[in-house]
């Protein structure tokens, strides 16, 4: 309730919704590193693929030599050669 | 760079679920980086004084740890300071670095072409300025002033501060070029001045006068009018030479009888200030035109360093006092050798002074007369 309510409020100000901290933000450079924000959780790290919880779902990112390079409170700084990803069902 | 000045470790984490102690550490605020499955393992980084959090957080997470390396500053000082040799060496180098950085170490003089370069770094040498002296301490500004006005060849000297390098650029003066002669006309050299002569040399014309003849103003020194040596020809010419001659220059001065000094008055006034360490914050004024400050007691504001000053101002007027004749000699002398000097032109070569007393009518007066060697040479058309 409290998450409908603030996405209405940041949509009635014109504010980024990204500032709500439910709503990842996930930017990519090239196949190299992938950037998550508003992180909830990382819930598994291999070297094949990445698991991260968010308000929107887990994040599922496959690949191969995968590293979480920064972990911070709520950012995730993937590196290593990216193939795909998408959140899970 | 961060991690590294600050110290980090690379831990090993083996256990059932280590992203789960991964989770509790960043919701305690840890920042974690390099985390990657490393076959059964996973490996990670975080700073040094985050360790220790991490050993409560695992008790409740059954994982073991190993600590794969130890990277950073901490860890190097660590190392270092059981070096203690190399320690004191390191900071002695510090040391010295800071020390001679702060000091001049080189000269760099720019545009120094016809005077002697020596006797520019001579010049700067005592002002103060040598290598190993300190740069902040001297006012460059006033000693470039004071190099450009003692030496007529230079009319600007800039000195600046480059790290451990003074650069002194100069700028020397130009003479002006000599003004073409007109020969067009006739002319004689004549005396501006009485001399006796020490040099002549007659460039175009024929010398009327020797070495040691004694001439009057008007004379005429070296002749337009040109005779052969058997008086059958003759010619007019544009006469013109070098003739140099000691020109003796006296000034008279009578002997001052009293001197104006200053002296006290019994006038005082009360005197107070409040000083913060060196610096007077206030104080109370004198009431009088000249006047000496004399300070009798000084009472500390302590902790501060406030202090009261208490005392008196004394008036200082002026007074004549009468010389007595030794003082009045002395006072003649120096005054009539100023006379004198003043006469006598900046291109001439002061050859002799003697400053002596007489007394004449009564009166004690100061001679001083001075001896110079000039060209005494100037040019005066001949009339058709």
């Amino acid at each position: 309730m409290k998450h409908v309510w603030l996405q209405k409020t940041l949509k009635w100000l014109d504010l980024p919704e990204d500032l709500d901290p439910n709503v990842p933000r996930i930017t990519t450079l090239g196949r190299d590193s992938m950037l998550v924000e508003n992180l909830k959780s990382l819930r598994r790290c291999t070297q094949g693929e990445v698991l991260l919880l968010t308000g929107a779902g887990t994040l599922l990112v496959k690949g191969e030599n995968l590293q979480v390079k920064e972990l911070g409170q709520s950012r995730a700084l993937i590196t290593g050669d990216l193939q795909s990803w998408g959140f899970e069902v | 760079m961060w991690h590294f000045l600050l110290g980090y470790v690379i831990l090993q984490i083996e256990g059932v679920y280590p992203e789960r102690l991964l989770g509790l550490l960043r919701q305690q605020g840890v920042a974690l980086w390099d985390v990657y499955r490393d076959g059964e393992s996973l490996t990670c980084s975080l700073l040094s004084r985050d360790f220790r959090r991490l050993h409560a957080l695992n008790r409740r997470c059954r994982c073991r740890i190993h600590i794969k390396g130890k990277r950073g500053g901490v860890f190097l000082v660590r190392r270092l300071l059981k070096r203690w040799v190399l320690l004191i060496g390191m900071c002695l180098t510090l040391l010295v670095f800071w020390w001679a950085s702060r000091r001049i170490w080189l000269l760099d003089i720019e545009g120094c072409r016809q005077m002697d370069g020596t006797v520019l770094r001579q010049a700067l040498y005592d002002q103060g300025l040598f290598p190993g002296a300190r740069a902040d301490r001297l006012y460059l500004m006033d000693i470039g002033s004071d190099i450009a006005a003692r030496y007529e060849e230079l009319s600007f000297v800039s000195l600046h501060v480059d790290g451990i390098v003074l650069r002194v650029k100069v700028r020397e003066t130009l003479q002006p070029p000599d003004a073409p002669r007109d020969l067009s006309f006739p002319c004689h050299v004549i005396a501006a001045k009485a001399g006796v002569i020490t040099a002549i040399t007659a460039l175009r014309g024929q010398a009327k006068v020797q070495v040691g003849d004694k001439v009057q103003p008007g004379q005429v020194l070296i002749s337009g009018e040109v005779t052969a040596y058997d008086g059958s020809t003759s010619y007019r010419t544009h006469a013109y030479g070098q003739v140099q001659a000691a020109v003796v220059y006296q000034a008279q001065v009578m002997a001052p009888k009293t001197q104006t000094d200053w002296a006290y008055s019994n006038e005082e006034a009360p005197f107070g200030a409040i000083c913060w360490r060196d610096k007077t914050l206030v104080q109370t004024r004198s009431p009088f035109w000249e006047h000496e400050q004399v300070i009798e007691s000084i009472v500390p504001l302590s902790p501060w360093p406030l202090c009261i000053q208490r005392g008196v101002y004394r008036e200082k007027i002026q007074q004549q006092r009468p010389l007595s004749v030794q003082e009045q000699q002395q006072a003649a002398m120096e005054q009539a050798q100023l006379q004198a000097l003043l006469q006598v032109p900046r291109q001439a070569k002061i050859l002799m002074l003697n400053p002596y007393t007489l007394e004449k009518n009564g009166e004690l007066w100061g001679v001083c007369t001075v001896t110079a060697e000039e060209n005494i040479g100037i040019t005066k058309e001949i009339d058709q």
